[in-house]
């Protein structure tokens, strides 16, 4: 009986050992047809760099965009914060003339015609060209410049018979007059005494312009001062005067020690505003650098059906999740009263544990013949000291075997909150785009006698990119304007798999308890 | 008519070289070089035609990917066999679980050469007779009369006790002798 089951052995293997079979001859056009799908994965895989490329600068955009849509919204209210104090800062429509300092005789001859009319005209270009520009639209300098003096118009030329002829006057002028300055002459020579105009003129730097004061006199200065204070053009706490006498009249001009003496203009009511009131605006910006334990699992499904080894549900019940957590900081930007939009940069680590199981080597994706080791979310490969030299098929045992995934996330939500005292209630929903930043297997390995712990830093199969839903209710507690305390328990869902080319698609969920503190910026 | 071995190999190279490149139509090549012999292993470890096709079809896939890895220090043929047949494990192993036969009746073949049954039957029969074995009879069979691998190594590849691929194997065995047995007797 035994020597007939030996024939056996040596019968098949005589027969069909050099057998050979032909095959349907559209098998080849199937592999073709396999091979450019292959080539088509690696040309996508090539381009994956780009996409991220592409993600970025979409928020980058985003970011841009949200600023310049705060930008105007304060420029908006700023603007009609300020038509609400239009009678108390506007310009007087009546011509104003200001008596420059001398004799009391020439204090009286001599005279600032502002011609408010030209004034707000010009400020309306100013206005509109720092409209334009965005840059140094608060910043204006004023300057009594005595060597500007073919800038200054003679208060009884220009004084306006009627409302019109300045905005004329001033609009002939508009193109010559370069500078954002207010400037006034002494015409020390005139028997009649000078009179003054102050213009405001399109700003430039300010260290190349001499800057005088008006006189040292001190009630024409006082004058002066109040005129400017009106206008509220100069913020005159910060005028330092010194005195210097030019030609021993009296009428003194001195230079101005002053330094970027602001001038916001914010629209065409030609209102001034100071510095402070921008300062006290309320921003729509808020921070909250946060810290979130998650609770977390996944769905898996099936990438191929016929897939019985790596099978998901196999693999569920080989895997279980350890502690993951989410930090980071997220920013908010409130579009109103409720609704509030989201985003930030958050780090989230997700780690799962693998039991012991047998591996089999194969050929990884560069043809060496490796260690296979498949999990939920990739597979990796691994070669121990003890099997450098595997072949096809030959096992291992793997002890418990950790896989870890770290993903940077640039959340994009909306939240409507209703504030109630010093709690503030929102809901938020939104998507997260996430990107790999670290998939890693790490196990111990023994074949015999030899143990041999092993990491591997590529997971293959792993997309580097993938989406998630976010939805959240959540609380604010106010300490004071600026701090809030902030829970808002989340659930981030997949909105696709995080794998492709795996055994299983994964789809990682997750319940984290956000805890973090809302500052206002 | 004689064939220069070295040529021969220069060819071989050559054609591995340019499928490396991408060249579609040496790819081509390549498989008609290889299909016959190729297709007749994954027969074996199949159960039909179909099954084999769709392994044949891994396995060449995975051999225009993997040829860079080919060292080029062994067979080429050897090489693409044992991709074959590592496909045919992974085949099974995603296809079938191990079923153990039972109530096997042993017959005894009638002393005759080996030479004569393969002439009375046929390469087809002998093949119909190893595609009929189970699943997991017929793996352990291929692996250890084509492959000459160990029970050792044929029960780690297969994640089975070495135990099982013996007890296995002696059915598998058994199973054929009353299948060859049963062909000579319709042959008479």
């Amino acid at each position: 009986m035994d020597e007939d089951l030996h024939n056996i052995e040596d019968l098949f293997r005589n027969g069909l050992e050099d057998n050979e079979e032909l095959p349907s001859p559209k098998l080849w056009n199937s592999i073709d047809n396999m091979l450019d799908k292959d080539n088509l994965i690696s040309i996508t895989k090539k381009y994956s760099s780009l996409k991220k490329v592409a993600v970025l600068l979409l928020f980058l955009l985003l970011g841009l965009g949200i600023y310049e849509l705060s930008y105007r919204h304060t420029t908006e209210a700023v603007a009609k914060r300020n038509n609400s104090k239009s009678n108390t800062e506007t310009i007087n429509k009546d011509n104003i003339t200001a008596l420059l300092p001398g004799s009391q005789s020439q204090k009286k001859a001599d005279s600032i015609n502002i011609s408010n009319t030209a004034i707000k005209d010009q400020l309306v270009l100013n206005s509109v060209s720092n409209t334009l520009s965005q840059k140094d639209s608060y910043n204006k300098n004023i300057l009594v410049d005595n060597a500007l003096a073919d800038k200054i118009i003679p208060g009884n030329k220009s004084k306006p018979d009627n409302k019109n002829e300045p905005e004329n006057n001033v609009n002939s002028n508009a193109n010559a007059v370069a500078d954002n300055n207010i400037t006034s002459k002494n015409k020390q020579g005139k028997s009649t005494g000078p009179s003054y105009k102050i213009q405001i003129q399109n700003s430039t730097p300010v260290g190349a312009q001499q800057q005088t004061a008006l006189n040292n006199d001190p009630e024409l200065n006082n004058q002066q001062t109040q005129l400017l204070k009106r206008l509220n053009i100069i913020p005159v706490d910060k005028i330092r005067m010194q005195l210097k006498d030019s030609a021993g009249t009296g009428k003194l001009l001195q230079p101005i020690a002053v330094n970027k003496i602001s001038l916001p203009i914010e629209s065409k009511n030609i209102v001034a505003v100071n510095t402070k009131n921008k300062g006290s605006k309320p921003s729509r910006f808020s921070v909250t650098p946060f810290y979130s334990p998650d609770i977390a699992w996944y769905r898996l499904q099936e990438d191929k059906p016929d897939n019985q080894i790596d099978n998901s549900a196999e693999i569920a019940e080989s895997e279980q999740h350890e502690f993951s957590s989410t930090v980071g900081a997220l920013v908010d930007y409130n579009l109103n009263k409720h609704w509030i939009l989201q985003s930030g940069l958050t780090y989230s680590n997700t780690s799962i544990i693998v039991l012991p199981k047998i591996i089999f080597a194969q050929s990884d994706n560069a043809g060496s013949i490796k260690y296979r080791i498949n999990t939920s979310s990739g597979y990796g490969y691994v070669l121990p000291s003890f099997s450098s030299n595997p072949i096809i098929g030959d096992s291992l045992y793997a002890f418990t075997t950790t896989h870890t995934l770290n993903y940077i996330n640039v959340p994009l939500a909306i939240k409507y909150t209703i504030t109630k005292g010093k709690f503030s209630f929102n809901a938020m929903a939104g998507f997260s785009t996430n990107i790999l930043t670290v998939g890693k297997i790490e196990t111990t390995l023994k074949k015999g006698f030899n143990n041999e712990s092993q990491v591997v830093d590529k997971l293959y199969g792993l997309k580097n990119i993938y989406f998630s839903g976010l939805v959240g209710l959540g609380l604010d507690y106010k300490f004071n304007k600026k701090m809030a305390f902030s829970f808002v328990p989340t659930l981030r869902f997949a909105l696709n798999s995080i794998n492709k080319d795996a055994p299983v698609k994964s789809y990682p969920n997750t319940f984290g308890l956000v805890l973090g503190l809302k500052i206002g910026i | 008519m004689l064939v220069n071995p070295i040529n021969t190999l220069d060819k071989e190279t050559e054609l591995i070289q340019s499928c490396i490149d991408g060249d579609r139509y040496s790819q081509s090549q390549l498989y008609e070089l290889f299909i016959p012999k190729m297709f007749a292993v994954c027969l074996r470890y199949s159960k039909n035609r179909e099954d084999a096709e769709e392994i044949v079809q891994e396995g060449f896939v995975q051999v225009f990917k993997s040829l860079r890895s080919f060292k080029k220090e062994g067979s080429f043929e050897a090489w693409i066999r044992k991709i074959m047949v590592y496909c045919c494990i992974k085949h099974f192993r995603s296809k079938a679980k191990m079923h153990p036969v039972v109530n096997i009746e042993s017959i005894n073949l009638e002393e005759i050469g080996n030479e004569d049954i393969i002439a009375r039957l046929g390469k087809k029969e002998l093949l119909k007779m190893v595609q009929a074995l189970p699943p997991a009879y017929r793996m352990i069979f291929n692996l250890y009369v084509f492959e000459r691998m160990k029970h050792r190594e044929i029960a780690e590849q297969l994640g089975i006790s070495e135990g099982t691929s013996k007890s296995n194997f002696f059915d598998a065995k058994i199973s054929l002798q009353r299948a060859v047995a049963n062909s000579l007797k319709i042959a008479k």
